[in-house]
């Protein structure tokens, strides 16, 4: 019984390591507040191009996609799982497991809001933490519930603002090269995730980001790299 | 990582021996070298699609192993002369992963000696229950691994004393299944294969 004792403590102890990657501060300085809009010196057409082009980079319709997720911490140090994300319509459902299969944590967020934890291996049964992951998936994937704004946003230029009342702001700009950044903002005006999505790929006729570079900043500020593995239309 | 200690030492059921396998009391046939490809489906309850993966398996006693993933991630794990390590492929080279638990390995590599050279029911992990047509039932004993894996099913290959698949169930919706091919028994192997990823 001793050598079961140790391998499961062994599984606690790759539990409790990635969720220290997951945790670790890597991140540094003052956050990022909220810039002010300068009016868009634009036609109306113009603006709704802005728009779509804003919620093309969202996903509509019902998909899984799968990418491997890298979490990173100072020092170079880092690991690699996979992470399934299954969209219909407002539902999220999300997996995360290692590259052998073993899952670590699955979850879904229905419409109303209303979170599922099926399965969370210690310490990832933590509440916040299911929160938080989903939330971090729902931002990334399904544009905000909220009338985009386009406007001048900060020194990064033109793109699209969307207030959402309950949430914060999310502001979306467009870079040169076809690659967007997203700048998401809570009820205080501060930064709580910075998301880069680079070079998009058509998959089952589907615009998707290949790469995603999400840095969460703070204390218990981290960084993910997402590579696109595949998308399926479902 | 959770799971490359259970696959891992699923990987020593591969060498099971028919023998083993279907009389508890046999003795184990010489194993010196094991290598075959597999090709590994998640199967998840909010999939709609499996998550299809394939690899390398190659394995020479007494503890040098290669666990090698081609797709979707290219991974190689890698145990020789007592070390453990873990690469991704990233750009297209090779970067190691660091923290992932060598002593946890040192547990697999427990397991995985322990099938070679031991019977299958003498795993103080697992209780195996010989089934019909070459399959065998590996039960966790311990109540917090069970929450883990529920069961691990063999699916022994023809009388070759190779495994032609092992399973592996999380929940009743949620399982891993590995389906071996072109297996290779006790053939030299270079030691590099267990060196450089």
């Amino acid at each position: 019984m001793k050598q079961v004792k140790s391998f499961y403590d062994a599984i606690k102890f790759f539990s409790v390591l990635l969720a220290l990657l997951l945790l670790s501060s890597c991140t540094r300085g003052a956050p990022r507040m909220l810039p002010g809009m300068l009016s868009a010196e634009l036609n109306p057409e113009q603006k709704e191009a802005v728009r779509q082009n804003c919620s093309g980079v969202f996903v509509a319709g019902d998909w899984q996609l799968v990418h491997s997720i890298t979490f990173n911490m100072d020092l170079g140090r880092g690991t690699t799982v996979l992470g399934v994300t299954v969209l219909s319509g407002a539902t999220v459902k999300t997996g995360l497991m290692t590259v052998e299969g073993f899952v670590l944590f699955e979850a879904e967020l229905d419409a109303a809001g209303q979170l599922e934890v099926a399965r969370a291996l210690p310490p990832f049964d933590n509440r916040n933490f299911a929160q938080g992951l989903m939330r971090d998936v729902k931002t990334l994937f399904l544009e905000p519930v909220a009338v985009p704004v386009v406007a001048a946003l900060g020194r990064e230029g033109m793109g699209c603002r969307y207030d959402v009342a309950a949430e914060g702001t999310v502001d979306l700009i467009p870079i040169p090269g076809g690659s967007f950044v997203m700048h998401v903002y809570d009820r205080e005006f501060t930064e709580t995730l910075s998301i880069e999505l680079k070079s998009f790929v058509t998959q089952d006729s589907g615009m998707f980001p290949e790469k995603i570079y999400l840095r969460a900043p703070g204390i218990r500020g981290y960084t993910l790299k997402m590579t696109l593995i595949s998308a399926e239309k479902i | 990582m959770l799971l490359r200690i259970l696959t891992v030492f699923l990987s020593g059921l591969l060498c099971l021996t028919v023998a083993q396998a279907q009389d508890a009391g046999a003795r184990s046939v010489l194993i010196r070298s094991v290598q075959a490809d597999f090709v590994q489906e998640k199967h998840l309850a909010i999939l709609a699609h499996p998550i299809v993966s394939t690899g390398r398996f190659t394995f020479k006693a007494p503890v040098s192993l290669r666990w090698e993933y081609f797709t979707p991630v290219h991974t190689v794990l890698l145990m020789d002369d007592g070390r453990t390590r873990k690469y991704v492929s990233q750009n297209g080279e090779f970067v190691e992963e660091h923290g992932m638990g060598v002593d946890s390995m040192q547990i697999v590599l427990q397991e995985i000696t322990g099938w070679l050279d031991g019977e299958i029911n003498d795993t103080p992990t697992f209780i195996a229950e010989p089934e019909k047509d070459g399959y065998i039932i590996l039960r966790p004993r311990d109540q917090a691994l069970a929450r883990i894996v529920s069961r691990i099913e063999l699916k022994l290959m023809g009388t070759s004393g190779l495994m032609e698949s092992v399973t592996l169930y999380e929940g009743p919706e949620s399982f891993t299944r590995m389906v071996f091919a072109e297996a290779v028994l006790n053939e030299a192997i270079l030691p590099s294969v267990f060196r450089q990823p």
